[in-house]
């Protein structure tokens, strides 16, 4: 019985020395987003004057100036990631479905050629897209930074939609087929109701990613109406001079809050689909 | 048997129309030749030039006073002088070339060495030179510049024969056929004929300031200052006329004709040039951004002179049907396609067993056409946006493609230079060394802290302190990647940044730096950014990696009285081996190809100190237009990814 509870007092120190352990390290993690938060609503002079503490008077005209900035591309972009995410799954589906559920010449070449995709970094044919670009006449359009977007999102969730697929048992599709569904009607009213979770995380994933994207936009998209947020936010950094600090951070949250707003309501999801992302990449 | 006969002469009919098309695309794609810049640099600005057509040597002259023999792309020599040369002729036999120097100079020389036989000072700037046939007589034009010219007649050996004052600005000069009397325009548009001792035999009028006359097979060409132009016979009949559409207002400055008298281009001080066909119908218009000065004569070609370090062919010819022959080029290459495939059809028809084989594929991809069809759009794309790139990169890595060389014709093939470069130009060296900085720290960054805590996350109590503290640590990945790094660049910024604040306020002004902009630190500073280094995948996949532990190997070894530290090294590290291996290889490709964090910290800066390959591979491919060397970095970076992920294959598959 003494035994036990020495037992038990040794597990109450590990569990009390994890959560030190793990504060120090949560605090050191979010100190930049803390800098971020607290100078955003800082004025200039409290900058430079007050720079650890809490803001004395909270400075709302930061936000307001850095969204006039910002807004316009916060719009277009997320209509492209939209656009772009939409697209993803619906090639997502098509693919997963034919390779799951069909068997015809050349499917395993075919596979294979996804899968030699995934293998080839994307830096290696930076030059080469970007004249392709130039040839099919899209340099500074939206498609110059969505068709590539689709391109490589497709792959991964081809692949993981096969795989969801493939789950399923098979005699559902064989009684579907005897009792006379087509194969699109087996695809829209039977398959994708049945890998909505994993759609549902491709969708996270792929928002996170083409979100994120920063070098290639830079490259293709010239006018500033069709760039992206996070290009714009850089240019945004270079035009705003040392009197605007808090301005700039105010921009910097602005940017955050739709992924933040993902996270937070998709937060296993997109928990889920990092691991994903990881095992199949 | 007969169907199968069929089939063979099918094949046969297509080899012979595949080898046809293909051989008719390649005279469609020779004639599509228009304008050829050639290979001649003089390294001045062109005026002159004459071409010397049996021994195929052209001589160009410049404003600066340069005098140089081409052959083939090769200079034979050239000599200096003063002024500008105006004109160059030529004799029949071609051993002897004659110069008007604006200097007024008029100068002989060998065309075999360049070697100068006279040099005789008119005291007048020579404008224009002429010399008969046999090489007995040459004369010269002068200009005073107040509408007063000269003609001067030499012999051979240079003594004046006879010295024409002329009322009027000469422009051009020509012996007749007879090799004694002179052919001469003006600026006032009269042709005259005249006798070696200035008596006037006839004389015709185009009635515009006749800026240029060139001979060409006892006829004369003279061309208007509007661009209306003549051929003219020895006793001044107009055997042709005509006038070029002049609908931009060029300034017309020089004639040229090909050597057969067909085609004729007329050039304008602005560099527009138009070329006229045999109907003297306006066949093509370009614009060549530099004034043309002089042209020169050849069969099938016209040599061009511009006001600039340019020579240029003129296939005239060629011209009038370029869009038809570009058009019947493509044709021909496409047909080339389609009886190739014919051709196999037909073989494979005509041996029964493949021919079996293909008509059961056949049946067997039209009754799966629904797999097809779903699978289309993602192989275009594919195909638009992934394979043509990677294929077009891997070629082009062995070429000299960049932003001016940007056609498959001026593009070549340069072996491994790309590759010397690297090893040469000291960028990819240092970005070598500090890719490998970048790799070792970022290794241990995902087997340190994600490690230690994933452990500690599995280790925790109860299932809702467990998510809600995965769920913290995971918080902060939805910072975008480039708002992560632009805030990092604030943390570091000497006046207003967080990392010489706090130095500042625990009294360590000492230690104070311009992180990112002194060479010594911002290396250290772009491996610091992140710190503490929770990369939340390496957490999740650890984490996932633990709980696939089953829970009796843990319970059996608790019971045997293990510590949690022999558990942690001797039991759960071993087991998510995979996991861990997984990560470094993931945290090894990615090393390799990012650069979204350097090019906003530093953009490689100071100086190269931050260089890293895929950094240089970006700048060569968006800034510089060095697309052929960007590739060749690609390349590069390839086979290391590829390394990385053959040897993680190896070892995960050698341990299972």
């Amino acid at each position: 019985m003494k035994k036990m509870s020495a037992r038990k007092k040794k597990e109450l120190r590990f569990q009390a020395a994890i959560e030190i352990v793990m504060a120090v390290f949560l605090f050191l993690a979010f100190v930049p987003i803390f800098l971020m938060l607290v100078l955003s609503f800082k004025s200039t002079w409290e900058v430079f004057n007050n720079f650890f503490g809490l803001p004395r008077r909270v400075e709302w005209g930061n936000y307001i100036r850095a969204f006039k900035y910002l807004y316009g591309n916060m719009w277009n972009t997320l209509a492209m990631v939209a656009v772009g995410v939409v697209l993803t799954l619906i090639l997502s589906a098509l693919g997963g479905f034919a390779f799951a559920t069909k068997v015809f010449p050349g499917k395993n070449l075919l596979f294979a050629m996804l899968m030699a995709v995934m293998m080839i970094p994307g830096v290696l044919s930076l030059a080469a897209n970007y004249n392709l670009i130039l040839e099919y006449g899209l340099f500074n359009s939206r498609w110059a930074v969505i068709f590539p977007w689709i391109t490589g999102g497709q792959v991964l969730g081809i692949i993981l939609c096969r795989n969801s697929i493939e789950g399923l048992p098979l005699d559902l599709f064989d009684a579907a087929r005897i009792e006379g569904c087509g194969d699109l009607q087996l695809l829209l009213r039977i398959t994708v109701p049945l890998i909505k979770p994993i759609l549902a995380t491709i969708a996270v994933l792929k928002v996170v990613d083409y979100y994120n994207d920063f070098i290639w936009p830079m490259m293709v998209i010239d006018s500033n109406e069709k760039q992206v947020i996070t290009v714009v936010l850089k240019v945004f950094t270079s035009s705003q001079d040392v009197s605007n600090i808090g301005v700039m951070f105010a921009g910097y949250v602005i940017a955050t809050i739709p992924l933040l707003i993902l996270f937070l309501f998709t937060s296993s999801l997109y928990m889920e689909g990092l691991t994903a992302g990881a095992v199949k990449g | 048997m007969k169907k199968k006969n069929v089939w063979l002469i099918t094949a046969a009919i297509c080899l012979v129309l595949g080898i046809a098309a293909s051989l008719a695309g390649k005279v469609y794609r020779g004639r599509t030749e228009g304008i050829r810049s050639f290979d001649i640099a003089t390294g001045d600005m062109n005026q002159s030039l004459t071409y010397d057509r049996a021994n195929g040597v052209l001589y160009v002259g410049t404003h600066n006073g340069l005098l140089s023999a081409w052959r083939d792309g090769e200079e034979l020599w050239q000599i200096r002088a003063e002024g500008a040369f105006r004109e160059l002729a030529l004799n029949e036999s071609g051993d002897t070339l004659y110069a008007a120097n604006e200097s007024n100079r008029v100068c002989v020389f060998r065309t075999s060495d360049g070697e100068e036989l006279l040099n005789l000072d008119l005291q007048r700037k020579a404008v224009g030179v002429a010399v008969n046939a046999d090489g007995s007589r040459f004369a010269v034009i002068t200009n005073t510049g107040s509408s007063k010219s000269n003609l001067f007649v030499f012999a051979s050996d240079g003594t004046e024969i006879s010295n024409i004052p002329y009322k009027g600005t000469l422009r051009g000069i020509e012996y007749c056929g007879d090799g004694e009397t002179l052919m001469l325009s003006d600026k006032r548009g009269d042709i005259s004929h005249i006798a070696e001792d200035g008596e006037l035999l006839n004389q015709y009028s185009i009635n515009y300031d006749a800026v240029q006359m060139k001979a060409c097979a006892g006829t004369y060409w003279v061309v208007g200052k509007n661009g209306s132009y003549y051929r003219l016979d020895e006793e001044l009949n107009c055997l042709r006329s005509g006038q070029i559409s002049n609908t931009v207002n060029a300034i017309v400055n020089c004639i040229g004709v090909d050597a057969e008298g067909e085609y004729v281009v007329v050039g304008s001080k602005e560099g527009y040039l138009f070329v006229m066909d045999g109907q003297d119908k306006q066949i093509y218009t370009v614009d060549m951004e530099i004034q043309i000065m002089d042209t020169a004569a050849d069969e099938g070609c016209i040599y061009l002179a511009g006001y600039g370090d340019a020579v240029w062919c003129i296939f005239a010819e060629n011209l009038e049907n370029i869009e038809l022959y570009t058009l019947l080029g493509k044709l021909c290459g496409y047909l080339v396609y389609v009886f190739a495939a014919g051709f196999l059809v037909s073989l494979v028809a005509y041996i029964p067993r493949t021919r079996r084989a293909s008509v059961k594929l056949l049946k067997n991809i039209w009754k799966q056409r629904m797999a097809y069809i779903m699978l289309l759009p993602t192989y275009v794309l594919l195909f638009l946006f992934s394979y043509r790139g990677i294929f077009t990169g891997l070629i082009r890595a062995f070429t000299d493609w960049s932003v001016n060389r940007n056609t498959v014709a001026k593009i070549s093939f340069i072996g491994l230079d790309n590759f010397r470069t690297m090893l040469s130009e000291g960028y990819f060296l240092t970005g070598m060394i500090n890719l490998l900085l970048l790799l070792i720290s970022n290794i241990i960054k995902t087997l340190t802290v994600p490690l230690l805590l994933a452990w500690l996350l599995y280790s925790i109590r109860g299932g809702r302190r467990k998510y809600i503290h995965r769920f913290l640590f995971v918080l902060p990945m939805v910072v975008p990647g480039v708002v992560g790094a632009l805030v990092w660049q604030k943390i570091y910024d000497p006046s207003i940044g967080l990392l010489n604040q706090v130095l500042g306020a625990l009294g360590l002004e000492s230690l104070q730096r311009v992180w990112l902009g002194d060479a010594h630190t911002a290396m250290g500073a772009v491996i610091f950014m992140g710190f503490p280094f929770v990369g939340a995948m390496a957490l999740l996949v650890y984490y996932a990696g633990f709980n696939n532990i089953g829970n009796e190997v843990i319970e059996s070894a608790l019971i045997d009285g293990g510590t949690r530290r022999d558990i942690f090294w001797r039991i759960q590290l071993p087991l998510i081996r995979p996991q861990i291996s997984l990560m470094i290889t993931l945290t090894a490709l990615g090393a390799m190809q990012e650069f979204n964090s350097i090019y906003i910290l530093t953009g490689g800066g100071p100086g190269t100190a931050t260089y890293v390959p895929a950094l240089e591979l970006y700048l060569n491919a968006a800034q510089f237009g060095r697309y052929g060397y960007a590739s060749a970095l690609g390349l590069v970076l390839l086979v290391f990814t590829m390394t990385v992920t053959i040897i993680s294959n190896r070892l995960t598959r050698e341990k299972e």
